[in-house]
């Protein structure tokens, strides 16, 4: 293979702001720091609206977290914490300068130099360096009537104005796309974990990239709001740069947005540079120094964080090391698989059901939530209904010979549906099992009758028709065969789609 | 010694348009102001004072408990759409 300078290396690095969600206010009021679904403005007083003559005042459980968050990600905490002002002028900035931190005279952003292990790469294992990680506070938002380009003027949503946010800066470790989804996701079982912040929040965990090949210039993608497509922006990027480098065109520094309708980055006009933004320190925060003992107060105080998970979950219930990192990197999944071993003491039987069969169940499933009525679709009213019990009478039922994993996994549907416990639906399948066509029919029909929009969406959409499904159960108290059930309602939409509107 | 440019470039981060015979004005101006500063350079201030910190209390926070704030504030906006402030649309 010829070396083109397109095949140079890629670097990758990541900035990820967190928002501090357990936090009940936000970071330099005392403003509640729960913005979400509120009327535009209602959230907000003279300090974060930025009114001459107010003075901010920290909130000391914000350090906290970012200290333990600094302690997780392996960092060295600075000895004396102080803030910056970054200046820039913009409408979701009220005072035109956004308090942060910066490592212009000392360290003095809350944690420097630390690390996190990817374990899980293929077998091997790779260290990605963590620059620093600071406090800062979150900008309000913009609204458009129409469109962005169509509005005269920007509307401006203070609510979420001065939200106490954590951003880490890795060093450009990363030379996959691959590896920056591993590190967010590992990121995100850490902030569980610790319960500082819940990632699954909208915008509670925003990422900017920056991404080179070779010794061409560095390239900032920002805008990106969701993890799914961080990893997609950053492929997206270097497949631009490589499309360039090797037609021999320049490759120039500077700032990209990711537009997500598009799946493109495009060229942002604003041209600030690092120097534009005149930090300088925040005289009206006194610094804080934070000593020794402090922080191994706060050490002790942390909860078990996922490495030490893993390695508990192979020694204690004898898992193997990638079904326990599947386990624990979703907390929610390692917290149902150790409360299920109280009922069943076959951890390893339990640990395969909720790493194959429930876990396969919530990604082919778990994301259609249409009416927001946590009906059905979402991973919480699953979870509302899949309880530990639940998990371990299915492990319990398969391992004894009593049902088959395929029956079971009907079963796993019955009990989404109708939250009825697992033995109580055998039971009910061997006395008298819906399965006449007629019988179902009318069921199938009600729920058509009732749902009309969610059966027109079941035209183009899987996951509508799961939850139309999961309708029928319903009604059929459990009853129904899914199977059945699940040809009748494709039939019905198959019909729908022939015959046209 | 501040040059045209600079000002040109400050008064872009600042996003405010100033008219070209004032740039000369301002550039004169901000040279004053510095030549201000770098007398208090020639101050001699021992090593253990850091000019970089502005405050001598230290380790002044409150408790996480939130209060609401209950004035109108967009009484003070000007301009306003329903319960939204309305402001210049910037270029992204
Ligand atoms: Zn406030």
């Amino acid at each position: 293979m010829t070396k083109m300078s397109s095949d140079a290396r890629v670097r990758i690095g990541l900035e990820i702001h967190c928002q501090l969600t357990a936090l009940r206010s936000k970071l330099f009021c005392r403003c509640s720091a729960d913005y979400r679904g509120k009327e535009p403005n209602t959230n907000v007083c003279p300090v974060c609206l930025g009114m001459p003559g107010t003075l901010p005042l920290l909130n000391r459980r914000a350090v906290e977290y970012a200290i333990m968050l600094a302690l997780a990600l392996n960092c060295k905490i600075s000895k004396r914490i102080t803030f910056y002002r970054k200046n820039y002028f913009y409408p979701d900035l009220p005072k035109n300068f956004q308090i942060t931190q910066y490592n212009a005279y000392e360290h003095a952003s809350v944690g420097v130099d630390g690390s996190l292990v990817l374990d899980d790469l293929n077998g091997s294992s790779k260290t990605i360096r963590i620059r620093r990680l600071q406090l800062e506070e979150d900008p309000g938002r913009l609204a458009y009537e129409g469109s962005i380009d169509t509005a005269n003027y920007a509307l401006v949503d203070y609510n979420r104005a001065g939200v106490a946010l954590v951003e880490i800066v890795t060093e450009p470790d990363f030379d996959e796309p691959s590896e920056v989804r591993l590190f967010l996701n590992r990121l995100a079982s850490i902030l569980e974990h610790l319960g500082i912040c819940n990632p699954a929040l909208e915008g509670a965990v925003r990422c900017d990239a920056n991404i080179s090949i070779g010794e061409h210039a560095r390239v900032e993608v920002k805008n990106i709001n969701s993890f799914k497509d961080v990893e997609r922006a950053v492929a997206f990027e270097i497949t631009r740069q490589r499309s360039l480098a090797s037609r021999g065109i320049e490759i120039r520094g500077e700032t990209r947005h990711w537009d997500d309708a598009r799946r493109i980055t495009v060229q942002a006009r604003m041209k600030e540079e690092e120097e534009d933004y005149r930090y300088f320190p925040e005289p009206d925060i006194p610094s804080i120094v934070v000593k020794e003992e402090d922080v191994e107060a706060l050490r002790a105080r942390m909860p078990e964080l996922p490495y030490a998970r893993v390695e508990r979950f192979v020694k204690v219930y004898s898992l193997s090391s990638d079904t326990a990192r599947i386990l624990v990197n979703e907390k929610h999944l390692a917290d149902l698989f150790e409360a299920s071993t109280k009922y069943y003491d076959n951890a390893r039987s339990i640990a395969n059901w909720i790493v194959t069969d429930l876990k396969g169940y919530l990604e082919r499933y778990a994301s259609y939530d249409r009416n927001s009525k946590g009906d059905d679709g979402s991973s919480n009213s699953i979870f509302a209904k899949v309880t530990p019990r639940h998990i371990a009478e299915l492990a319990m039922l398969v391992d004894s010979g009593k049902i088959n994993r395929v029956t079971a996994r009907q079963i796993l549907q019955n009990v989404v549906a109708s939250g009825m416990l697992p033995s109580a639906i055998v039971q009910g399948m061997d006395a008298d099992m819906l399965s006449k066509k007629d019988e179902l029919e009318s069921i199938v029909n009600r729920v058509i009758e009732e749902e009309r929009k969610a059966f027109m969406d079941a035209l183009s959409n899987e996951k509508a028709l799961n939850y139309l499904l999961g309708k029928v159960m319903r009604y059929s108290n459990g009853r129904a065969d899914p199977k059945l059930a699940l040809s009748m309602l494709k039939e019905k939409v198959a019909d729908k789609s022939k015959g046209g509107k | 010694m501040v040059g045209i440019e600079e000002v040109r470039h400050l008064a872009y981060l600042a996003r405010i348009s100033i008219k070209d015979e004032e740039l000369r004005l301002y550039a004169e101006q901000m040279d004053e102001i510095l030549a201000y500063f770098n007398m208090l350079d020639e101050l001699n201030v021992s090593d253990d004072v850091e000019p970089y910190r502005m405050c001598r209390a230290y380790n002044e926070m409150r408790d996480d408990v939130p209060v609401a704030f209950s004035d109108n504030v967009l009484s003070n906006a000007k301009n306003t759409k329903g319960r939204f402030i309305k402001a210049p649309k910037m270029s992204s």
